[in-house]
């Protein structure tokens, strides 16, 4: 069986194309999947199964291909954990209702100078303003709408254009300018009421 | 419409820098999905192939082929056995044919039944 098993390897240019491609995107992924779900283990289980499935189903598509590919089964991967959390947190939630959580009263600014700080005075200024902005940033994005989120990654970030986005979100490339407008709009008011200006 | 898009391009250089300084657990963990993907890559299989009989035959030779190499071996054992014959069996036939010329007899005399029958009565009688 195993001279069976030999045929079937990719050949070597194949499986360095994908592991380019792959290490060009995981982190990003992970952090998309982080904004989602908010859980580390979790969104580095998303991240390997996305990984793993664009292999196994599509490894032998064109190059070209992968990154939409790979967004689709992103976006139905977060979209599919991030239903069941919310089943998960309706039922905590209900079984919790006395405790009251403080946690949506506290200022994200405040958390990352307090980060700084424990990065200790070596740091320099600007890095740290740089490090604030980006949690601030992500924290922002974090409370997008999931649509909204998702199409304003994948253009942005994930430098897609209207219709790939279009395909990976399954959806018209009308909503997608909508999606992306709302996230843009909706992120720069935040910022703005915390006096950032991009 | 240009206001987003310089928007989200600035928001995307920021959230770049965020991937630097990732915790090295996740970019660990990371790497080792990425590898995992590796493995399981799936890719067709390249030049013409018969469906199934290709395979069957590929598996069949390198399966038996041990077996098969014994049987070429014994093959040109017997060959060269069968050839060795061939070879000592002709070395008798010229010597007889270098007898034959190199007698007194013309080789006409063996073929001459009077002559054969003369030649045994002959060693009979000298026999008793």
């Amino acid at each position: 069986m195993k001279k069976a098993e030999r045929s079937q390897e990719p050949p070597l240019s194949s499986r360095t194309e994908l592991s380019n491609f792959l290490a060009g995107i995981e982190r990003r992924a992970f952090k998309q999947a982080m904004f989602a779900i908010r859980n580390e283990e979790t969104a580095l289980d998303i991240v390997q199964d996305a990984m793993m499935r664009l292999a196994e189903k599509y490894g032998e598509r064109p190059v070209e291909e992968w990154p939409m590919l790979f967004q689709r089964i992103l976006q139905n991967a977060i979209r599919d954990s991030y239903r069941r959390s919310k089943v998960r947190s309706m039922w905590t939630t209900l079984l919790s209702s006395l405790s009251p959580n403080d946690d949506e009263d506290a200022d994200p600014l405040e958390t990352f100078a307090a980060q700084g700080e424990s990065e200790g005075l070596t740091t320099p200024h600007r890095q740290l303003e740089r490090t604030q902005l980006l949690g601030v940033i992500e924290k922002e994005i974090e409370k997008l709408p999931l649509r909204q989120r998702e199409a304003f990654l994948m253009r942005y970030w994930e430098e897609m254009d209207i219709a790939e986005t279009a395909v990976a979100m399954g959806c018209s490339e009308g909503s997608v300018k909508t999606h992306c407008s709302r996230a843009t709009h909706t992120l720069a008011a935040a910022l703005r009421a915390k006096g950032i200006e991009l | 419409m240009k206001d987003d898009t310089e928007f989200g391009y600035k928001a995307r250089q920021i959230l770049n820098q965020g991937l630097d300084i990732l915790d090295g657990k996740v970019t660990a963990r990371l790497h080792q999905a990425r590898q995992a993907a590796l493995n399981s890559q799936r890719v067709s299989v390249m030049g013409l192939r018969m469906a199934g009989i290709g395979q069957t035959l590929e598996f069949a030779f390198f399966s038996n082929a041990r077996n098969l190499l014994a049987v070429m071996a014994l093959s040109v054992g017997a060959m060269g056995t069968y050839y060795w014959n061939a070879f000592e069996q002709a070395q008798e036939f010229e010597e007889i044919d270098s007898a034959l010329l190199a007698g007194d007899l013309p080789p006409s005399a063996y073929l001459d039944r009077g002559f054969q029958a003369w030649l045994e009565r002959t060693s009979d009688s000298s026999l008793r």
